[in-house]
């Protein structure tokens, strides 16, 4: 496996503000589609934008494409296709003029496959920028990042504008493109439905570190929802581990447990499998309570 | 840099583009209307004598409007490359970062430096034209007003007119561009560059005054005319010495109760720089301003080189 976005005791602190990351160890191997998730303030953009060279790493060092993004930007851009979560599209340009920006600013840009793209979109290339809507911009972000034929994608939060078609579309697109030119993408996103079908990667970040890193079939295959108090799912299940458990609308609670992928033979699995969005909000919370927990404990120390 | 590359720096600028060159373009339509009709008619035999011509010609309407259209263009010409200068060199990197076009460009551009000669050349050469037709308009408009006035050889108009105009049409951008590109927001940029170009010009003033003192030729009264560049008036005393006022005082106490007295030997003097130095002022004090542009042009190269985008 090798890796083409790495993190190696990352931290960023934005100037003399709490950490928005600290302690981050990751590493996205060459070919995948990885989801990157997590709450509102958890550092994804700063991450992301920390890969570009766009911010400046605290401590710890970073890789993009094998290239330290700080000490050599101008490589790390060239191997990164880039959509940042706020649409960055020049009001003024229609989508056509972006297109041949991007080509006037990047050698190897491949202005026909983005008027593609834009064309595949069904967005007309005379529209100016600030006559799209917020999803059509984002689409054209994509269009534009897509034709960079950049080996590492970085969107972030790219579907967060767009609507459940728009979403499966834009998808679709993505996987294709990456696939087909054997590249590597990183996507934020707060919608794990769609997430689920486009990516084979997940990483969580909880606040400022990482919660859970390792492939969505693994994800899924270890984890179960398991009907009754949470004690006895553990002990039913055979699992290492109780991540967290839900309240259910009628009788027992639910509990999501980690479990060896394989069971012994001539046993049924307990319980269900859990879906990636249960997953993914278990490991948060569980986050949330570790980080409570630490917190109490430091104050205790304190007092 | 490409010919696209540099259309579309006109098309992101388009607003500010617009309005530099339609004030110059029309500066220039103007005044060659004017220039035109004034010497086509004949009106330019009303000035420069010493006495008023009563010929119906030189009481007619535009004998009087000509010159009047002329005078107030005149006076326009010293904004223009400060209006200009904000509105060419401000916007380039402050706009891009406060509306995050600055995160597009810089990431579907590896070379930071080619997106900045890109966005910056252009306009730039474009408000350096304008200026320098601007500067060429406002002599013939000065010849216009004020016939006896060599425009080679005199200071009448200094720093409105000519080589200046551009030269300080540069500095004024650089600083915006500069300061556009520290802030990364238009209306502070506007603001600062204001207040650092005001200092500036105070400053360099200051600068010269004390350079060309050194400089400056010493004469009575009757040599001095309005081509020549003023600087102090003094004394020159019977023995050589020129002095101002008060040390004229401290060494005859006397004159400070009744006057000064012709009978001294005491003469009134001007220093000043003859007009024959123009040029050589003007171009001096050019170079001077294009190496404070050219500080301020790679103070904004740095920035946005070292900066993130917001
Ligand atoms: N430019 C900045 N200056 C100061 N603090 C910042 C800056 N950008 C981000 N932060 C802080 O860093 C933390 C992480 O922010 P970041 O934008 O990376 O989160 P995120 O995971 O992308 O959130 P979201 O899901 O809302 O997009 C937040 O606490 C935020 O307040
Ligand atoms: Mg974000």
């Amino acid at each position: 496996m090798t890796a083409v976005l790495e993190a190696h005791g990352f931290g960023k602190r934005y100037r003399r503000r709490t950490w928005a990351l600290r302690g981050v160890e990751l590493v996205v191997p060459e070919g995948s589609i990885t989801a990157l998730v997590g709450p509102n303030g958890s550092g994804k953009s700063t991450l992301i934008r920390s890969w570009i060279g766009f911010e400046r790493a605290t401590e710890g060092r970073l890789s993009t494409g094998g290239v330290d993004p700080q000490r050599d930007r101008k490589a790390a851009v060239e191997r990164v296709g880039y959509v940042p979560q706020t649409p960055s599209l020049y009001r003024d340009l229609s989508v056509a003029e972006h297109i041949t920006l991007a080509g006037t600013l990047r050698d190897g840009f491949d202005e026909a496959m983005a008027a593609r793209y834009v064309g595949r979109l069904s967005i007309p290339l005379r529209a100016k920028a600030g006559e799209l809507s917020g999803g059509e911009g984002a689409q054209v972000g994509l269009a534009l990042a897509l034709a960079t034929r950049a080996p590492i994608l970085l969107l972030d939060e790219p579907l967060a504008s767009l609507d459940p078609l728009a979403r499966r579309e834009f998808l679709h697109l993505m996987v294709e493109a990456v696939r087909a030119a054997g590249a590597t993408a990183l996507l934020s996103s707060h919608v794990i439905t769609d997430i689920e079908q486009a990516c084979d990667r997940l990483i969580v970040l909880g606040k400022g570190h990482t919660l859970l890193d390792l492939p969505i079939a693994e994800a899924i295959a270890h984890h179960r929802i398991v009907e009754g108090p949470p004690a006895e799912a553990v002990r039913l299940a055979g699992a290492d581990a109780l991540i967290g458990s839900f309240p259910a609308p009628a009788g027992e609670p639910l509990s999501l447990v980690r479990t060896p992928a394989l069971v012994p033979v001539g046993t049924e699995p307990i319980g269900r499998a859990a879906t990636l969005e249960e997953i993914v909000i278990a490991h948060l919370a569980a986050g949330r309570r570790r980080a409570a927990d630490a917190a109490r404990q430091a104050e205790g120390v304190a007092a | 840099m490409s010919l696209r590359g540099a259309l579309l720096s006109f098309r992101i600028q388009r607003f500010e583009s617009t309005v530099v060159v339609f004030a110059a373009l029309l500066s220039v339509a103007v005044s060659a209307v004017v220039i035109t009709l004034f010497y086509g008619g004949g009106y330019a035999s009303c000035f420069g004598n010493d006495q008023p011509v009563l010929s119906s010609l030189c009481q007619s309407t535009p004998a009087e409007w000509l010159p009047r259209i002329a005078r107030l263009s005149l006076a326009l010409v010293p904004i223009f490359p400060v209006i200009g200068g904000l509105l060419a060199g401000g916007p380039i990197v402050a706009r891009e970062l406060e509306t995050g076009t600055a995160r597009l460009a810089w990431s579907l551009g590896p070379s930071r430096l080619r997106w900045f000669a890109q966005r910056v050349v252009p306009i730039f050469l474009m408000f350096l034209v304008a200026c320098f037709a601007i500067g060429v308009v406002a002599d013939s408009l000065l010849h216009l007003v004020q016939p006896t006035v060599a425009i080679d050889g005199s200071f009448v108009g200094y720093r409105a007119r000519g080589l200046l105009i551009p030269t300080l049409g540069l500095v004024v951008a650089s600083i915006a561009l500069a300061i556009g590109a520290l802030t990364g927001r238009t209306v502070p940029t506007i603001i600062l560059t204001l207040m650092l170009f005001g200092g500036l010009i105070a400053a360099a003033d200051t600068v010269e005054k004390k350079v060309l003192l050194g400089e400056a030729v010493v004469g009575g009264d009757f040599q001095y005319s309005e081509n020549n560049l003023w600087l102090d008036s003094k004394f020159l005393m019977p023995d050589g010495r020129v002095m101002s006022w008060d040390e004229v005082i401290a060494e005859h106490p006397e004159f400070n109760e009744f006057g000064w007295d012709e009978s001294s030997g005491i003469q009134p003097v001007a220093l000043y720089i003859p007009g024959a130095r123009y040029h050589d002022v003007e171009r001096r004090e050019a170079a001077a301003l294009l190496a404070i542009a050219l500080a301020f042009g790679c103070l904004a190269t740095v920035a946005v080189l070292r900066r993130r985008p917001r």
